[in-house]
């Protein structure tokens, strides 16, 4: 039993309860805080990890390619997609590959933010390639099943932050993401560093100061998610719905208006994975063309370096690969 | 709409009428359709469920059909409110509401509707039914308010809800036992935060219109005994339990016996109120349990000094913990699986490493700051602080509410009751 009774909501005798003028005070040292904040994340944004220092040097990189395109009078060539092009293409290699097959004159650059899908695509080209000299004059996309097909983004605050232009926003939320959430999140996003790099904030945070974070996070995660999919099998979810390609056709379209020829490549995997005949169907309709790289010939398992990423071989096959793809198209 | 009328016009009628049958037959009627609403729209399901259970146990063939009912959001809360209301002017400590607007203000008043706290009409009517004044502090005890309900609820319940999510949805055979400990003491700050966060908004933003709402919590994890957690936990209920429920049964001042008898009523229907199931039942009896047996063994076993107080909190705490797990368990099974995996199979794996990090990470800095308003017995000690050390204190706040949003927002855990 308590001893006593305290009127806990009770001020002491003869305290005051602080003055509306004085709370006002505190009120302006938060919102100083908080710009301050923004401020630093401002800073820090470009050297947060590798993806955020790739995507702050995309204007530079394509200016680069511009130049160099102007120079050399070669057609433009992107290399599109996200951590499996990154890794999957060498650069070196393909133009040692296109030199050791004849020549063919290419300027190129890669543009491949870590974890993107389709909806990033969509936004991502149209806020950096905006502009008659901005666009290649071929952009060959590298994909794997999941990252073609309409979904949720990836990760909604990066999308909103890097991806979007502040003009494209409205488009955003009519055509993707019409919730009050997504609108919010994506708004604050778009006008503040700190919100839209949260995510590298918290982790870099937790990193150093909770032990295990990133196992514990991660296992936590599958947990979870393992849980949710067991949930819905019992309730008797409903087969999965097909997949959809609408926002393929809006990039194509946007990539075809602005005289942009598109290769679509089916990245390799350890195992042969099933792509989509519809969205086969839907590249072939707009007049643009896969290229399969799915069976290279002499790649197996040991080319990748953990099961999804091509290693140093793997690497250095597709690339080979791919320089005698191009060499056959572009000649 | 039922609850306000029927509160609303047999309340009129107690107070118009002289005769004492007349006052208990209106005021049993308004209990009736008030406890039916409620037995109907949240137990209907659970009743039905249980006896076709008991009867296929009992090898009688029934044939049930079960109603798929959508809960009112907030019944639980604002039946107990209008309860009160009419069981006071049935004992004469208000007068009944003549403005039907007034009174269905008081049900539905939108800040503390769905979760509490569960006003009482003395408090709560008069500040309704009178015009509101200016007054000074107002702001700055709303503002600190609504800041800390939010970092309870963001920061601390949302972020230890996912981690305790994850321990309680695990498969069994792929956790440890104190892996399961860690996903105890997640729900635990889990349902602190929730709670104690929405009522401190609610609160707050009450300050700011003028009116004056109950508090819910006083820092909870910091009682030494059952008693006391009673006074600092969920207080709009366990008071409304206490003068409504368990003194009319004849509280402690009946024989011994009757006590026990009246505690554990008490806590087995406070259980009940929380949910429509067998597990939310037996948190009200571990309660009652613990209550009777502190009632028995008093004070006897007071440890003495700030070590001994220490130890009877830390202790204290853990026997709370022992009760979330019944709370939070989606079935018997699972929570007698994770009690003797706690007690069975210690070792720490990543998750628990994750887990303990995480709330030293996010808990840690509130139950200091909570240490430090209980040893002043006063929850608006950071008022009396020079402005700049408030201003720190939400500086920290926002830091960690903008940094460490959680990766799934929860919805109040107590929107379902």
């Amino acid at each position: 039993m308590a001893k006593k009774f305290h009127d806990y909501d009770a001020l002491p005798n003869e305290a005051h309860a602080p003055r509306l003028r004085t709370e006002m005070k505190v009120v302006a040292v938060v919102v100083i805080f908080v710009l301050v904040l923004e401020i630093v994340a401002r800073f820090l944004a470009p050297h947060l990890d590798y993806d955020r220092k790739h995507i702050h040097a995309f204007d530079q990189t394509l200016s680069q390619l511009e130049s160099d395109a102007l120079e050399s009078g070669a057609p433009r060539v992107v290399f599109f997609g996200n951590s499996l092009m990154m890794h999957g293409l060498k650069p070196e290699i393909l133009h040692d590959e296109l030199d050791r097959l004849g020549g063919l004159d290419i300027e190129t650059a890669k543009i491949t933010p870590v974890g993107t899908a389709m909806l990033d695509w969509v936004y991502l080209y149209q806020r950096y390639f905006e502009g008659p000299e901005k666009h290649p004059d071929v952009l060959v996309v590298g994909f794997v099943r999941h990252h073609i097909y309409d979904q949720e983004p990836i990760k909604l605050r990066r999308l909103s932050r890097h991806f979007v232009a502040s003009q494209d926003l409205p488009e955003l939320w009519q055509t993707d993401l019409p919730d009050f959430h997504s609108i919010v999140q994506s708004s604050l996003c778009s006008v503040s560093a700190l919100c839209g790099d949260q995510e590298l904030h918290q982790r870099s945070i937790l990193y150093c100061a909770v032990p295990d974070y990133s196992a514990g996070v991660k296992r936590n995660n599958r947990i979870v998610s393992a849980a949710k999919k067991r949930h819905a099998q019992q309730m008797g979810a409903a087969a999965p719905p097909t997949d959809t390609f609408q926002r393929m056709e809006r990039f194509i379209t946007a990539c075809k208006e602005r005289g942009v020829k598109l290769y679509f490549v089916p990245m390799p995997q350890p195992k042969v994975w099933p792509f989509n005949p519809a969205a086969a169907e839907v590249i072939e309709n707009h007049g643009m063309q896969v290229l399969d790289a799915r069976q290279i010939e002499g790649m197996d398992a040991e080319d990748f370096s953990d099961g999804y990423h091509l290693g140093e071989s793997g690497g250095e096959k597709f690339s080979r690969w791919l320089a005698g793809q191009l060499k056959d198209e572009l000649d | 709409m039922t609850t306000t009328l029927v509160n609303y016009f047999t309340a009129i009628g107690i107070e118009n009428s002289d005769k004492a049958t007349r006052h208990r037959w209106l005021l049993g009627f308004s209990a009736a359709v008030s406890l039916g609403l409620l037995a109907f729209f949240k137990y209907w399901g659970f009743f039905t469920e249980s006896a076709y259970e008991l009867m296929t146990l009992l090898g009688i063939p029934v044939q049930m059909s079960t109603l798929n009912i959508i809960l009112p959001v907030g019944i639980s809360f604002y039946t107990f409110q209008t309860m009160s209301y009419t069981i006071d002017v049935y004992r004469g400590q208000i007068k009944a509401s003549r403005s039907l607007v007034n009174f269905a203000l008081y049900v539905a008043y939108f800040p503390q509707l769905v979760a509490g706290p569960i006003e009482r009409s003395v408090s709560l009517m008069p500040q309704i039914e009178n015009p509101r004044s200016r007054r000074r502090g107002d702001f700055a005890e709303g503002l600190y308010l609504v800041m800390l309900g939010l970092f309870l609820k963001v920061v601390v319940g949302d972020n230890l809800g996912f981690i305790a999510d994850g321990v309680f949805m695990a498969e069994p055979g792929t956790i440890t036992g104190t892996d399961a400990l860690v996903g105890v003491y997640c729900f635990a700050f889990q349902i602190y935060g929730d709670f104690a966060g929405y009522s401190s908004i609610a609160r707050g933003v009450s300050k700011w219109l003028g009116i004056d709402l109950m508090t819910n919590f006083r820092m909870p994890y910091l009682a030494r005994n059952p008693s006391d957690f009673w006074q600092r936990w969920h207080i709009s209920l366990s008071s409304w339990l206490r003068d409504y429920l368990y003194i009319p049964l004849g509280g402690n001042r009946v024989s011994a016996g009757k006590v026990y008898r009246n505690l554990m009523i008490t806590m087995l229907l406070g259980g009940l109120w929380h949910g429509a199931g067998w597990t939310f039942i037996v948190w009200g009896g571990l309660h009652g349990l613990i209550l009777c047996g502190y009632r028995a063994l008093g004070d006897r076993f007071t440890l003495p000094g700030r070590w001994g107080r220490t130890l009877a909190t830390v202790f204290f705490f853990h026997l709370i913990c022992l009760t979330w797990l019944f709370f939070r368990a989606d079935s018997f099974a699972q929570a007698w699986q994770m009690l003797s995996l706690i007690f069975t199979d210690q070792g720490l794996s990543e998750l628990s490493r994750y887990g303990f990090g995480m709330i030293a990470f996010f808990c840690l800095p509130l139950m200091v700051y909570e240490i430090w308003l209980d040893k002043a017995h006063s929850l608006r000690r950071l008022e009396l602080v020079h402005w700049g050390w408030r201003s720190a204190v939400y500086c920290y706040i926002v830091f960690m509410i903008i940094v460490f949003p959680p990766p799934v927002f929860g919805q109040f855990i107590y929107f379902q009751f």
